[in-house]
């Protein structure tokens, strides 16, 4: 059977024009799916996860009758992962952890947690990918490297694809790397600026002078970079981790911003943050319609608290201050430092995902999920926040995390009544 | 290769992702593939002419939080500049300090390498 205009659940593209050939319940072979995609697509069972507790295979309405048995007994618990699930998932996990007065974070706080901080001090002039494919004559790219992370990104929106205003496609469009290494993206760059580590503050913050037009003395690469930003007729710049997880974190973004902003006095440029799993822009959203707040979030005075840097998963864990972690379409034990993660294995850990991973491992109970965007439907937000719809290409014999999560919802909330 | 053990302090170490790492990554995470990428850190010619290393040789790696073996390999790297896939095996390397953010410090982390002579130990 053909699926044509299937959306990859992968990376922050949500790249909508996937074809699909499924025999047997199994994906055979796809078209126009990056190398991550296809990969993906064609392992899917490669390592799927069974209904475990203790390490023993049971019953999954056992495992989640356990589940919800764990985490009504917490005092703390984390509710943790959630970027690479459909958004009816994280609202329920949203309401799951403010009936148990816990504290909900998303991956979101180890990869684009700083650029949320910048955005929420300085603003951000953005705009869709669809207005860079369309619009955009200079595409800088800081501490981001597409080719290997957002393997499409380059072809379906940013550098070669021909749009309204740019009907000469790559010969009408500049690319610039600024990185502080050569990559497989700096290699088909027209300008490549290396830095030194840790001084993309210092680099970003020259621009911003530059642009203003004082005189300083610095390398003539950044004058360069500062004439081309000016003088372009619609500017684009596309950040990375490079910027959120150097030193400097939320203040290399804020000078990012300021520097986007500076330069909409001399022409049109607008910023975007290289979201990496393809529904965190998703957990952002739906935790702030929801909370008033993006990642990070405490609930255990009844209320919603934003607190980076101590309601966010490395902080918490690593303080040891929650005693159940509720891990969802996540693998924190394989993501995060070790000094945070190995806190996992000392507290009762709940995994609900589709696929085995080392936080299953080390788990105490294991739930198996349908995947979300391949076995169950749902909405994701791509990277420059348009929401996409999720198709459902394939079966399977687990219900989804919304589903597991309702009854987990369901459960505590009967748990109660009785009690009382 | 034998010779006298040379240490090299005060590098830079980037985590980041590959390709490889993103492909490999759904055949599991203990499949070959993927443990080998996450295992591997790329330095340049220079570096590894220093420390007496040819591709596949092991390495240490320490940081203030932790050692690691790995295995190298030759990349376009400036000199004082080592870069990994990231993974279990870089995140041994990274401190839980979020500096108030809720973000570890995943890149810029200064760190030693020095050839590893334990042969028998796999990484």
């Amino acid at each position: 059977m053909k699926f044509e205009h299937v959306v990859c659940p992968l990376c922050g593209c949500l790249c909508d024009d996937l074809e699909l050939i499924v025999e047997r319940n199994e994906v055979i072979s796809t078209k126009n799916a990056c190398a991550l995609s296809r990969s993906m697509f064609l392992n899917l069972n490669a390592d799927l996860a069974k209904p475990l507790i203790e390490g023993k295979e049971t019953g999954i309405e056992a495992c989640v009758d356990k589940a919800i048995g764990i985490i009504s007994k917490a005092d703390y618990p984390l509710v943790y992962g959630l970027a690479s699930t459909e958004s009816n998932a994280q609202r329920k996990a949203v309401e799951l952890a403010e009936l148990l007065g816990g504290a909900i974070d998303s991956t979101s706080s180890i990869c684009h947690g700083p650029t949320v901080l910048g955005v929420q001090m300085m603003g951000e002039v953005t705009c869709t990918l669809g207005t860079i494919m369309n619009q955009a004559d200079l595409v800088v790219f800081w501490g981001s490297n597409p080719v290997d992370a957002h393997p499409r990104h380059l072809t379906r929106y940013s550098l070669t694809p021909r749009g309204l205003f740019t009907p000469r496609g790559r010969k009408g469009r500049r690319m610039i790397v600024v990185d502080v290494r050569e990559t497989k993206s700096s290699k088909l760059a027209d300008r490549f600026i290396q830095l030194k580590p840790g001084t993309d503050f210092e680099a970003l913050s020259s621009l911003r002078a530059l642009i203003k037009g004082e005189k300083i003395d610095i390398d003539p690469e950044l004058k360069e970079l500062a004439e081309e930003m000016k003088s372009c007729e619609f500017g684009a710049l596309l950040f990375g981790q490079g910027l959120t997880m150097s030193n400097g974190k939320n203040m290399n973004v804020n000078a990012a911003l300021a520097l986007v902003r500076d330069l909409n006095q001399h022409t049109k440029f607008a910023i975007l943050p290289m979201r990496g799993h393809y529904n965190v822009t998703g957990a952002d959203m739906v935790f702030t319609w929801q909370t008033g707040y993006p990642f990070a979030i405490d609930f255990s005075l009844g209320y919603p608290r934003y607190g980076p840097g101590e309601f966010s998963v490395v902080d918490l864990l690593s303080r040891k201050e929650v005693d159940v972690a509720l891990i969802i379409a996540s693998d924190p034990v394989s993501s995060l430092p070790a000094q945070a993660s190995s806190y996992l294995s000392e507290i009762d850990t709940i995994v609900i995902d589709p696929n085995r991973s080392m936080t299953s491992e080390i788990a105490r109970v294991v739930i198996p999920t349908a995947r979300a965007g391949i076995s169950a439907e749902g909405t994701a937000y791509r990277m420059d926040g348009v929401p996409i719809r999720l198709k459902k290409v394939l079966k399977s014999p687990y219900p989804s995390d919304y589903e597991v999560l309702c009854k987990i919802v369901n459960g505590v909330i009967d748990g109660r009544s009785k009690d009382s | 290769m034998s010779g006298p053990v040379i240490v090299i302090v005060g590098f830079i170490l980037i985590t980041g992702r590959t390709l490889r790492q993103g492909t490999s990554l759904h055949l599991g995470k203990g499949s070959d593939e993927y443990r080998i990428e996450v295992t591997t850190v790329e330095l340049s010619e220079h570096s590894m002419k220093k420390l007496g290393l040819r591709e596949g040789d092991k390495v240490r790696i320490k940081s203030a939080h932790g050692s690691i073996k790995a295995i190298c390999r030759r990349s376009n790297l400036p000199s004082e500049v080592a870069f990994m896939s990231c993974g279990y095996r870089a995140n041994l390397l990274i401190g839980s300090d979020t500096e108030g953010t809720g973000m570890p410090s995943s890149k810029g982390i200064m760190v030693e390498i020095t050839r590893e002579t334990e042969e028998e130990d796999e990484v």
